[in-house]
């Protein structure tokens, strides 16, 4: 019963109705499957519950639903309290924010001060990513950005 | 529609072996990570431009509840005990943690030892309740085989268990065998209790079942016990007899031999009535004494010597020497 209270809040939160620009948010588990062979397959499930130590997907699809183009699109995804940034896995190399949003740049230029020392930033130090697309969108047009994180 | 998801996972997980990151890493060296039953928020949002108009657009929030990792780390204190009797009760001791990520309630139940003779009988479980480390009776009792102890991630409980040893295995071994298990059950790793983890979040089982159990040995005394008194007067241990006026130097030699141990032991030595015992002869093991009833072993006291020995463990030897004189007309 929870698990299809939790679809139908879902679907009563999506993307207002008045935007021509629609984004719709997954969140996804990562399991690796051990086939009786010895190889391995990696699957993505929905993510009613995680424990901690499992990997999910955060997604963001986008797709312009107007018949006009869209330009300058910036898609913001906060990393959510708990789960730790692990790659991008959708939608290029973003901008990084280790700040809460503050201050954005690559991953390598970011540094973290705690406790009066100084260190290079790491995936996990990461609170906030933001993908610029190039291109306008053209009506129609749909795309998807997407991290992994490691829940804490 | 997502029960039907989640329920085919999880048959598709047994079939073909799914290891979800948390099974695998649930195991001892698991940290107790995000607490269960909390809810991970995402959404993100797009700024764009249209029309030379800009606009934000927010996603729909996306729910992810923490699941519970019920996991636990068993350790037995105390493998056996040697030197019991038969028909006595003894203590056996083992702690609990939890090392999962949610508070779980604990059980405890006796299982046969199927080490194919007598077992120990399981009489009482008490937990440390005063948490003082050491067995006592005004620790909490619980029932076998029921929810008794709460323990929330990563904290640690002592239990007590008392079984009697039973009738039959002198000089022979009796066992006694126990398992210890989470309120959801004690299933291998990966077993998913649905909803049963804290705030109704799914549960998942990280400790290998085989790590709930645990058997002591109570070993049957063949413990020997001995005490013998020796008498030198005036320095010569061939006379047998004494004259008033000469001292008597006394030994008493307390032996333990094969497996076992006493507890709580105590030499005492009435002396004659026509012995005057000596001020500050009494040593134990050579090392001397007070006569005082005070903060060392040996006390004289009431016409007799006593010393405290306390536990030991065989084999031993103790030796206690002390000093008499025989009284003015008097013959020892």
């Amino acid at each position: 019963m929870k698990h299809l209270l939790l679809g139908l809040s879902a679907l009563a939160l999506a993307a207002p109705a008045f935007a021509d620009v629609r984004l719709s948010s997954t969140v996804q588990e990562e399991i690796v499957i051990q086939k009786p062979n010895g190889g391995r397959e990696v699957k993505l499930i929905p993510a009613d519950s995680v424990a901690p130590g499992d990997t999910v997907i955060v997604r963001v699809a986008y797709a312009n639903e107007s018949e006009k183009p869209a330009s300058d699109i910036v898609i913001s995804n906060p990393v959510p309290e708990h789960l730790s940034l692990v790659d991008i896995r959708e939608g290029g190399e973003p901008a990084y924010s280790v700040d809460g949003g503050e201050t954005w740049g690559a991953l390598s230029a970011l540094k973290i001060v705690s406790g009066g020392e100084t260190r290079a930033a790491k995936a996990a130090d990461v609170t906030n990513v933001r993908w610029r697309l190039t291109q306008p969108l053209a009506p129609g047009a749909s795309g998807a950005v997407a991290f992994s994180a490691r829940l804490d | 529609m997502r029960i039907a998801l989640f329920m085919s996972c999880c048959i598709a997980a047994a079939l073909v072996g799914v290891s979800k990151a948390s099974a695998e890493t649930a195991e001892k060296e698991t940290p107790a990570g995000t607490l269960a039953g909390r809810w991970i928020s995402s959404a993100a949002s797009v700024r764009f431009s249209q029309l030379g108009e800009t606009e934000t657009v927010e996603t729909n929030n996306t729910l992810v509840q923490v699941a519970e990792i019920v996991a636990f780390d068993l350790n037995q204190l105390e493998q056996g005990k040697v030197g019991v009797k038969a028909d006595e009760e003894y203590q056996f001791e083992l702690e609990v943690t939890n090392i999962g990520n949610g508070t779980e309630c604990f059980w405890t139940t006796p299982l046969d030892s199927k080490q194919g003779v007598l077992d120990i009988t399981p009489v009482l479980l008490r937990s440390d309740s005063d948490d003082d480390g050491s067995f006592d009776f005004t620790d909490q009792q619980h029932s076998f085989g029921e929810c008794s102890v709460w323990l929330a991630p990563g904290q640690t409980e002592r239990l007590f268990i008392a079984g009697r040893m039973p009738r039959g295995v002198e000089n022979g071994r009796a066992y006694f065998s126990i398992t210890v298990g989470p309120s959801q059950g004690l299933g291998k790793i990966g077993t998913v209790y649905e909803d049963k983890g804290d705030g109704a979040a799914d549960a998942l089982s990280g400790t290998d079942p085989q790590e709930g159990y645990a058997t002591f040995y109570a070993q049957g005394s063949t413990l020997r016990v001995g005490l013998q008194k020796s008498a030198v007067v005036g320095g010569d241990a061939s006379r047998s007899d004494a004259l008033p006026g000469e001292t008597i130097a006394y030994s008493l030699h307390f032996t333990g031999e094969g497996e076992g141990a006493v507890r709580d032991a105590l030499v005492s030595d009435p002396l004659p009535s026509n012995l005057d015992y000596v001020p500050g002869s009494l040593k134990l093991d050579g090392a001397a004494l007070t006569d005082a009833a005070d903060g060392d072993a040996g006390s004289f006291d009431a016409g007799a010597v006593a010393v405290r020995i306390g536990d030991r463990t065989a084999p031993f030897d103790i030796l206690i020497t002390f000093e008499a004189v025989v009284q003015a007309a008097s013959q020892s």
